[in-house]
C-alpha cells in the first residue's frame, strides 16, 4: 500500500514536472545524438543542426557521437532515453528505414520514436569507371544483361543503403550484378576510381568531387527528382526504372514519449532552419539539400520506405530459394 | 620543379602569417599533450576540438587540426616509453624497447631519439608530399585487394619477428589476435559474428579498450606486484641526451624507418601500422646483435618512431591529391574541411592552392616546432618517473579510464578494458607477448576483407594473388622473411638434438 | 601474498587458455554459414582461425605435460582485484553520477591495490585528478559527461 502511494506520488510529480518543463523547455543543455563517427556526412549535418538549434533555442546543444553498427547503437540509445526533450538525434535512413527490416533491432522505426523533421536529403549517384563502354543508364542495363554477374559494384557493406539501392535496381530492371562490399562508402568510391570495381551507387558527397575531376563517369541520380548539384544528370526513374527512388536522409527524431509541445517547438525551429541561407550553404557543401517536413509527413515517409525494403528483401529471399 | 618551389614559397607566405603560426603552434602543443594522455588519440581529440575551429578560417583550422594529428605522433611515443601504454597501434612496437630503456634509466635517451627520428621522418615525408604527391597517389591506385592481402601477410609475418621468445608462441598470439579481430559484423553479409548478442560489439572490439587493457592497466598491476623491479635507477636518469655513439647507432634505423614509413604511409588502412611493425622487424633482422632487441635496443625505438611519423605525413597524400580519406583521422579532416565549405577532391591542388601549399608549409614549421617543444620537455617527462609510483599509478588508471570512455562515450568499452586487463595479466604470467596479438588483431579484419574481395572481383580465381606483380612481390618477400625466421630455429633445434 | 598456481608450467596453461578461447569461439561460430574457399561465408575465416588455435593449444598442452618448462609466475590477486573493481565502478558511475564522483570512487578503490599508498596522498591525488580532469576533459575537450550528478 505504502509502495503504491509512493509510486502514485512519484508519478504525479513526474507528470506535472514534464508538463511544466514542456512549456519552459529548454532549461538545460540539449544532447543531440549523432549515431555515426565524427567527420562523416551525418556528423556534418548534425553539427550544422546543433549550431542552428543552439542559436534558435538559446540553450547549449551538445553533439554526442555514438557510433556503432551502422547507426543502430546510437539510434537504440535515443529510443530508450527519457522523452524530456533533452535527448534528440540526427538519425539517418540506414538505421531507421533499413536496419529494422534487414536485421533485428530492439527499436521499431515508427513506434519507438517521434520523428520531428527531415533536415537534409542527399541523392545517390550512379558512377561507373570511365574505362567502361557505358555512357548512360540504358547502356548500363544493356551491358549488365549481356554479361550477367560480370559487372561488380562497390558498397559500404551488406545492409547499407549503397547495397540496397543496387539490389532494388537489380530487382526492378532484371539485371544481376556482383556485390563487392567495402568498409565504408569512401573506400567503395575510391575502388570505382581505381577500377577495382565497375560501378557504385555513391552518395553525392563522395561522388561530386570525383565527377567534377572526371575520375568517374556519372550516369544518373537515384532520387525521385534531379539534384540541384547535377542538374544535367537524369534520374534513374526517368531513364530505365520508372518509380525508382532512393534517397539518403537525415532527420531529427525524439524518443517516443516526448511531449507534443516540445516536438512542436523543435519543429518550428527546424522550419526556420530550412529557410536559413547560411545553413543551406553549409549543407550544400556537404552535397546535401536542406529540407523541412512536418512530423506527420516524416512518419509517413519512414513507413513507406520500410515497406519498400521489406518487399525487396522478400523478393530477394524468394529468388534464392 | 619550379612550380613546386613557387608553390612552397606561396605556402610559406600563408603558413608564416602570425595567426597561422599560432594555429600551428596550438595544434602541435595540443597534439603533443593529447598524445601523452593515454587513450586519448588524435581521432578523439580532433573530433572533440572540431567545433572549436568553426570560428577560424578554413586554412587556419586545417593547419591546427593537422598539427594535432602529427603532434600526437610525437606525444604518443612518450607514454609508450615511460609507462608502456601505446596510445595507438603505431606506437605499440615503440613500447617494446622504449619501455625497457626507461626501466634501465635511459628514458631520456629513448625520448630524445624518438623526437629526433620523428623530426627527420616528418620533414622527409613532407618533402615527399610536395614533390611526389600526385604521382604517388596514382601509384596507390594500382594497389587492389589482392595486393593489400599480400601486404597484410607480410605484416603478419613480420609480427613473428617482434617476439623475443619462441616463434611458436608468437604465432599462437597472432592467431589469437586474428580471431579477436573477427568479432563484429561481417561486411559481406551483415551477420553478427561472435558478438555474444551484444550490439556494442557489432563494430568489433574497441582497439583502445584492448590496448589499454593488455598493455597499460595490466602493466600497472604487474608493477604493483613487483615492488622491487620497477624502481628506476635514479642515478642514471639525468643523462637525458643520447651520446654521439648512440646517435650514430640509431642513424641507420632512422633512415630505414623513414623510407619504410614514407612508402607504406601512402597506402590506406594499415599502412602506418605495418610501417612501424616492419621497421622493427627490419632493424632486428639487419642488426648484428638481434638479442638486444626486447632488452632496450635504441634501434627498436628509432626505426618504428621514424616510420610512424613519416607515415603520418604521407598519409595525407591520398586525401590531398585524390580527396580520398584513408583513415579515421583523415576522414575527420575531410569532415572538418566540409564544415568549412571546402569539398576535398582530386581538384584540391588546382582549386585550393592556398590550402594545399599552406598546409604543406605548415607541416615543416609544425615539425620544427614539435622538436623544439619536445626536446626540452623530455627533462620534465623523465622527472615524472620520479613521482612515487603509489601516486603515479592512480593518475595512470584514471586517465586510462577517461581515455577509453571518450573514444565512443561508452561505459561498455570500460568493461571491455576490464576483461582485456585480466587477459593481459594472464598472458604476462604465462610469458606470452601481447605485441604479436595486437598485430593480428589490427590486420585480421583487413586480411579477411581483402582476401574475400579479391576472390569476388576475380570471380573466384585464387591465382589472382600470384598473377599481380605487386602481390607476387609482397608474397615472395613474406616467404623469404618466414624462411629466415624458421631456419635458425630449425638449425638450433638440430643443435640441441646433437647435444643430447 | 600466497601464490596460487605452483603446479604445471606456462606451456600447459598457455595451451589451456588457447583451447578455452577456441572452444568458446567455436560455440559461437556454429550458427554461421561456412561456405567454401571460393564462396566464403561469414564463418569461414573464424572457423579456420579457431581450429588452428585449438590445434596450437593442444600442442602446447602436450608439450607442457611432457616437458619441464618455465613455471607460471606467482599470482597476486589483490592489485588485480582492486584495479579491475575500480574500473567497473568508474564505468558504472561516470554517466550516472558524473565525472568527479566516478574519479573519486575509482581512486578510492584502486587505493587498496597497493600496499604503499597512504590515505592522505591518495585523497589529494584523487581531488586534484577530479579537478584537472573536469577542466581538461569536460571544459576544454567537451566530452559529453556531466561533472557533478
Amino acid at each position: 500500500m505504502k509502495r503504491l502511494l509512493v509510486a502514485a506520488l512519484l508519478m504525479g510529480t513526474g507528470l506535472s514536472a514534464t508538463t511544466a518543463s514542456a512549456q519552459e523547455w529548454p532549461t538545460k543543455p540539449i544532447k543531440l545524438v549523432v549515431p555515426y563517427a565524427p567527420g562523416g556526412y551525418t556528423d556534418a549535418v548534425g553539427r550544422i543542426t546543433a549550431r542552428f538549434l543552439e542559436k534558435e533555442l538559446g540553450q547549449t546543444v551538445i553533439v554526442d557521437n555514438r557510433a556503432g553498427a551502422g547507426g543502430i547503437v546510437g539510434s537504440d540509445l535515443v529510443s530508450k532515453s527519457p522523452g524530456d526533450g533533452y535527448t534528440l538525434c540526427v538519425c539517418s535512413v540506414g538505421a531507421i528505414s533499413i536496419a529494422p527490416v534487414a536485421q533485428t533491432t530492439s527499436y521499431d522505426p515508427v513506434k519507438s520514436f517521434k520523428p520531428i523533421s527531415v533536415v537534409s536529403t542527399i541523392p545517390q549517384t550512379v558512377i561507373v569507371n570511365p574505362s567502361l563502354p557505358i555512357n548512360s543508364m540504358e547502356d548500363l542495363v544493356k551491358y549488365a544483361k549481356a554479361n550477367p554477374g560480370k559487372l561488380t559494384y562497390g558498397s559500404s557493406g551488406a545492409g547499407g543503403l549503397m547495397y540496397f539501392s543496387v539490389a532494388l535496381f537489380d530487382a526492378r530492371v532484371g539485371t544481376k550484378m556482383t556485390h563487392v562490399p567495402f568498409k565504408g562508402g569512401s573506400p567503395a568510391t575510391a575502388a570505382v576510381v581505381a577500377g577495382e570495381v565497375n560501378l557504385s551507387f555513391t552518395n553525392m558527397t563522395d561522388a561530386l568531387p570525383q565527377i567534377e575531376a572526371n575520375t568517374v563517369r556519372a550516369l544518373a541520380v537515384t532520387s525521385a527528382t534531379r539534384s540541384e548539384f547535377t542538374p544535367k544528370l537524369p534520374t534513374v526513374a526517368e531513364t530505365v526504372s520508372p518509380g525508382y527512388a532512393v534517397e539518403s536522409w537525415n532527420g531529427v527524431m525524439a524518443p517516443a514519449s516526448t511531449p507534443d509541445a516540445i516536438v512542436e517547438k523543435v519543429s518550428a525551429a527546424l522550419k526556420k532552419m530550412a529557410a536559413d541561407p547560411e545553413v543551406k550553404k553549409n549543407m550544400a557543401v556537404a552535397g546535401a539539400s536542406t529540407v523541412f517536413t512536418t512530423p506527420a509527413e516524416y512518419t509517413a515517409q519512414i513507413t513507406k520506405e520500410v515497406e519498400q525494403w521489406r518487399t525487396l528483401l522478400k523478393e530477394i529471399s524468394e529468388k534464392k530459394t | 620543379m619550379m612550380d613546386i618551389f613557387a608553390g612552397l614559397g606561396h605556402g610559406f607566405s600563408i603558413a608564416a602569417t602570425p595567426l597561422n603560426l599560432l594555429f600551428c603552434l596550438v595544434g602541435a602543443v595540443c597534439g603533443t599533450l593529447i598524445g601523452v594522455l593515454p587513450g586519448l588519440g588524435p581521432v578523439a581529440t580532433i573530433s572533440l576540438l572540431l567545433p572549436a575551429t568553426y570560428a577560424l578560417d578554413p586554412i587556419g583550422a586545417i593547419i591546427m587540426l593537422a598539427g594535432i594529428y602529427y603532434g600526437a605522433q610525437y606525444g604518443g611515443s612518450t607514454t609508450a616509453i615511460l609507462v608502456n601504454i601505446p596510445g595507438e597501434s603505431t606506437s605499440v612496437v615503440t613500447a617494446i624497447d622504449g619501455y625497457k630503456m626507461a626501466q634501465q634509466g635511459r628514458a631520456g635517451e629513448a625520448l630524445a631519439i624518438a623526437a629526433i627520428g620523428s623530426f627527420i621522418a616528418g620533414c622527409f615525408g613532407t618533402v615527399v608530399i610536395a614533390l611526389l604527391g600526385p604521382p604517388l597517389a596514382l601509384m596507390t591506385q594500382k594497389f587492389a585487394s589482392p595486393d593489400y592481402f599480400s601486404l597484410m601477410v607480410l605484416g603478419l609475418v613480420s609480427a613473428v619477428v617482434l617476439a623475443n621468445g619462441s616463434a611458436f608462441r608468437a604465432v599462437a598470439m597472432i592467431f589469437l589476435g586474428l580471431l579477436l579481430g573477427m568479432v563484429g559484423m561481417d561486411i559481406n553479409t551483415g551477420e553478427a559474428r561472435m558478438t555474444f548478442g551484444l550490439i556494442e560489439l557489432s563494430d568489433g572490439i574497441n582497439f583502445v579498450a584492448l590496448v589499454m587493457g593488455l598493455f597499460g592497466v595490466a602493466e600497472v598491476i604487474s608493477n604493483l606486484e613487483n615492488v622491487s623491479t620497477r624502481i628506476v635507477n635514479h642515478s642514471k636518469i639525468n643523462s637525458i641526451w643520447p651520446s654521439f655513439k648512440v646517435l650514430r647507432g640509431a642513424w641507420g634505423a632512422v633512415t630505414r624507418g623513414t623510407l619504410l614509413g614514407t612508402l607504406f604511409g601512402i597506402l590506406p588502412g594499415g599502412g602506418a601500422t605495418i610501417a612501424s611493425f616492419s621497421s622493427y622487424a627490419l632493424e632486428k633482422r639487419v642488426s648484428k646483435t638481434p638479442e638486444r632487441f626486447g632488452n632496450g635496443a635504441i634501434e627498436g625505438v628509432a626505426g618504428p618512431e621514424s616510420a610512424n611519423n613519416a607515415a603520418a605525413q604521407t598519409s595525407f597524400v591520398p586525401l590531398l591529391t585524390m580527396g580520398i580519406p584513408t583513415s579515421a583521422t583523415m576522414a575527420l579532416l575531410v569532415g572538418a574541411l566540409t564544415l568549412h565549405g571546402i569539398a576535398p577532391g582530386p581538384t584540391i591542388i588546382s582549386r585550393q592552392p592556398d590550402l594545399f601549399w599552406g598546409l604543406i608549409a605548415s607541416m615543416f614549421l609544425g615539425n620544427a616546432m614539435l622538436v623544439i617543444i619536445n626536446l626540452p620537455m623530455i627533462g620534465i617527462w623523465v622527472r615524472l618517473l620520479n613521482v612515487p609510483y603509489r601516486i603515479l599509478y592512480l593518475v595512470i588508471l584514471v586517465v586510462c579510464a577517461i581515455g577509453v570512455f571518450s573514444v565512443n562515450n561508452s561505459s561498455f568499452d570500460i568493461y571491455m578494458t576490464v576483461g582485456f586487463t585480466a587477459l593481459g595479466y594472464i598472458l604476462r604470467k604465462l610469458d606470452a607477448e601481447p605485441a604479436p596479438l595486437l598485430m593480428g588483431f589490427v590486420l585480421g579484419p583487413m586480411v579477411e576483407e581483402n582476401f574475400r574481395r579479391s576472390l569476388i572481383t576475380s570471380h573466384g580465381d585464387p591465382m589472382v594473388f600470384l598473377q599481380r606483380p605487386i602481390s607476387l612481390t609482397l608474397l615472395l618477400l613474406s616467404a623469404a622473411l618466414l624462411i629466415s625466421i624458421v631456419m635458425p630455429s630449425i638449425s638450433k633445434r638440430r643443435g640441441e638434438v646433437f647435444q643430447e | 601474498m600466497k601464490s596460487i598456481a605452483q603446479r604445471g608450467n606456462s606451456d600447459f596453461y598457455s595451451g589451456l587458455l588457447l583451447v578455452v578461447v577456441a572452444v568458446v569461439a567455436l560455440l559461437y561460430i556454429r550458427t554461421l554459414t561456412i561456405g567454401t574457399v571460393l564462396e566464403m561465408g561469414p564463418g569461414y575465416f573464424p572457423l579456420g582461425l579457431a581450429l588452428i588455435l585449438l590445434g596450437m593449444g593442444l600442442v602446447m598442452i602436450v608439450k607442457g605435460v611432457t616437458t619441464e618448462g618455465v613455471s607460471v609466475g606467482r599470482l597476486h590477486l589483490r592489485p588485480l582485484f582492486f584495479v579491475l573493481l575500480s574500473f567497473v565502478a568508474f564505468g558504472l558511475l561516470v554517466e550516472r553520477a558524473g565525472l568527479v564522483i566516478a574519479i573519486l570512487v575509482q581512486v578510492g578503490l584502486s587505493h587498496f591495490a597497493s600496499r604503499e599508498t597512504t590515505w592522505l596522498a591518495s585523497a589529494i591525488t584523487g581531488g586534484l585528478l577530479a579537478i584537472a580532469s573536469s577542466v581538461v576533459f569536460v571544459w576544454l575537450l567537451k566530452i559529453p559527461v556531466s561533472v557533478l550528478p
